[in-house]
């Protein structure tokens, strides 16, 4: 069966399924829709290229090392950017992979040179991050690439992480984190809406999701790890409420699912639900990497599920290790921890069994 | 109905007069996890947090040494923990998921059986001798069991007890030649994975236990002949060269059959990286760096376009 086959049978089963008849354009859907099976890469694609293209600049730019570009701050803002401009008017045009790795490897290294050269005219790191945010939404908006939009999404977030250390306000990534947990939760529970807003952002809809997720992830680390940042215990709350909160109303979205009518039933969720989520009040990347693991179910977001359990699985660990009590009282905290969980499972699967029957 | 995805539903959308809750509503019918889904994840995901949690508390328990306890009271007690897991396992009418995490967390235990035995007696055994214990000793409940997490426990035993073998006990093996046994387990871990499902029905592995396997395989191929090529061990190097080279045709013949792109992948950048390597060796100064980016950025691209024109093709059949 052909794919022009396939994606009119989707549209006329969608249209019979659904009421209000939907007028759908069928030539522009099929058209489109053989387009992107055509440039269709995958995940794995996707990460090879970024890594090839990492590798790529990383060989050019030890080059350039060598040709003394590095001492002339003019030669290497032009060089700089040159290779941005290029880059992105490679990527203005179509999404397609013609020339992916190239324009890639070609934005990074002219980044990197364009912020060695105004280092070298003696801006600050803060200011330098400021360019940086500025060419990444300018970018962001104009190429249509998915990889693209990913890189300026993960720039623009690492930017403001840049301001906020060369500033030496560590607890504010506290609030960074909770402004990009309030955003990635918008993204994924307002998937309906942001795909019905403007073209230009549903367009770019999966990279934004991708890129706050990863941008989410390094604030996570910088919180949770030890020893990176001289980051305050105290403040953990700043980045623990928003996430509970998150948690919460997408628990409340998902009581739809299960069409929990009683209020009774609802609180009794909630009490479950704020019971592991109790446990991680002092480590504000466990609870958000527990966010990005139920996002990513919620919206069978596959990617982001694998990293939702790695992330949990890893800042659990380093939670323990960190902390200033003896084995003997750690080893009491899991075990005891193990047995809430136990015991929350067996309620819950007499729950349901029980109304099976 | 036919299986929907987002992304043909992102393209219907983009072209179609739907409303935001129209959207959201075939989102949830065709893409979002259902409440059987949600119960599902909820379960495992609890049960699972218990499991880990408790498996945890009680290597913590045992890692704090508790000097007061007398020996035999140390080791009965992990060896009563793993009988009561198997007594559990075996008598109990519960699901086969649960038994198959039970004797996971016994899995774990006997680590920390023979951990605390090499704590207690000073053995002076170093780490390859506890992990060959370890893994010689669960090899038979993993092969019963036939549960997929348990089985990537074992297999990374068994990668590092042998990188350890290799590290502590190895008279000087070169590490290309460690490398190509350890290619030589990895691979043969895959095929068992891939022929023992179609004869006898046994050991279905997912994706998620074959991939990383191919992919342990493909990083000690790629490792050994970049660190043969710059030390010059030319002996292992060439058999691990003739080996790696016979494999990877044999993983992108499968590949083309079965029409995935996973070995089409791992292998083409496994080579990429090889080939830079060599670059890196033969060139006599840093000019050829941009050569070697050069070359880099040829190769994926073209080999991306391959693989896009052959996922085209395999759709079109």
């Amino acid at each position: 069966m052909s794919k022009k086959k396939d994606i009119r049978n989707i549209m006329f089963q969608l249209a019979s399924r659904y009421g209000n008849a939907p007028t759908f354009d069928e030539e522009a859907i099929v058209s489109e829709y053989e387009k992107k099976n055509a440039d269709d890469t995958g995940m794995l694609i996707k990460l090879v290229t970024i890594f090839g293209a990492i590798l790529a600049a990383i060989a050019l730019l030890f080059f350039m090392g060598i040709t003394n570009l590095y001492n002339s701050a003019a030669a290497l803002l032009i060089f700089g950017t040159g290779f941005i401009a290029g880059s992105v008017w490679l990527n203005a045009f179509e999404d397609g992979l013609t020339l992916v790795t190239a324009s890639i490897t070609g934005y990074m290294v002219g980044i990197t040179l364009f912020c060695f050269g105004l280092e070298k005219m003696g801006l600050t790191t803060s200011m330098i991050c400021t360019w940086i945010i500025a060419i990444s939404i300018t970018s962001f908006f104009i190429t249509r690439s998915y990889l693209f939009s990913f890189i300026s999404v993960i720039l623009i977030c690492g930017s403001f992480l840049g301001i906020l250390m060369d500033h030496k306000t560590y607890d504010l990534v506290y609030f960074y984190i909770s402004i990009i947990t309030i955003l990635l939760t918008f993204v994924f529970v307002e998937e309906p809406g942001i795909l019905r807003a403007n073209k230009l952002v549903s367009m770019r809809y999966e990279p934004i999701r991708s890129g706050l997720m990863a941008a989410l992830i390094f604030g996570l680390v910088i919180a949770g790890v030890k020893g990176i940042v001289p980051i305050s215990p105290d403040q953990k709350w700043v980045a623990f409420i928003p996430t509970m909160a998150a948690i919460i109303y997408l628990i409340y979205r998902a009581s739809a699912i299960f069409s929990i009518a009683t209020t009774g039933s609802r609180w009794l969720i909630y009490i479950i639900a704020l019971v592991p989520l109790a446990l991680t009040v002092s480590a504000p990347a466990i609870s958000g990497s527990l966010l990005i693991l139920f996002l990513s179910f919620y919206a069978n977001y596959k990617t982001g599920l694998i990293i939702g359990i790695l992330s949990l699985v890893y800042f659990t660990c380093q939670y323990y290790y960190d902390l200033n009590f003896t084995l003997l009282t750690k080893s009491c905290f899991l075990f005891i921890s193990g047995i809430i969980f136990v015991l929350l499972y067996l309620f819950i699967n007499k729950k349901w069994n029980d109304e099976k029957i | 109905m036919e299986n929907i995805s987002r992304k043909e539903l992102q393209i219907i959308n983009s072209h179609s007069n739907w409303s935001k809750e129209e959207l959201e509503t075939v989102l949830r019918d065709n893409v979002y996890n259902d409440a059987p889904a949600w119960q599902k994840f909820l379960r495992i995901f609890f049960l699972g947090l218990g499991a880990s949690f408790m498996a945890a508390g009680i290597i913590f328990f045992f890692a704090y040494n508790w000097k007061d306890l007398h020996k035999f009271t140390k080791l009965g007690m992990v060896e009563v923990m793993i009988v009561t897991l198997i007594i559990v396992a075996l008598i109990f009418k519960i699901s086969m998921l649960v038994k198959q995490i039970i004797i996971s967390a016994a899995s774990i235990l006997t680590g920390v059986l023979f951990a605390v035995f090499g704590q207690i007696y000073h053995t002076g055994a170093n780490a390859y001798d506890f992990f060959l214990g370890w893994t010689v000793f669960v090899a038979l409940w993993v092969l019963v069991t036939d549960f997929a997490p348990l089985w990537l426990v074992f297999l990374v035993l068994v990668n590092a007890t042998f990188v350890l073998y290799w590290e502590q006990v190895s008279l000087g093996w070169p590490w290309p030649f460690a490398c190509l046994l350890l290619l030589l387990i990895n691979t043969g871990a895959l095929l068992l994975f891939n022929l023992v499902p179609k004869l006898t029905g046994f050991l279905n592995a997912p994706w998620w236990l074959t991939q990383p396997i191919a992919l342990a395989a493909v990083f000690f191929a790629t490792s050994g002949l970049c660190y043969g090529l710059f030390e010059e061990q030319v002996i292992s190097s060439i058999v691990l060269l003739i080996i790696t080279a016979v494999l990877y045709t044999i993983a992108i013949k499968q590949s083309l059959q079965q029409k995935h792109i996973f070995y089409l992948v791992i292998v083409p950048f496994s080579i990429i990286i090889i080939i830079c390597a060599l670059l890196i060796k033969l060139s006599k100064g840093s000019e050829f760096l941009i050569v070697i980016a050069a070359f880099i950025i040829v190769s994926i691209t073209l080999g991306t376009r391959k693989i896009i024109s052959l996922q085209k093709k395999w759709a079109n059949e």
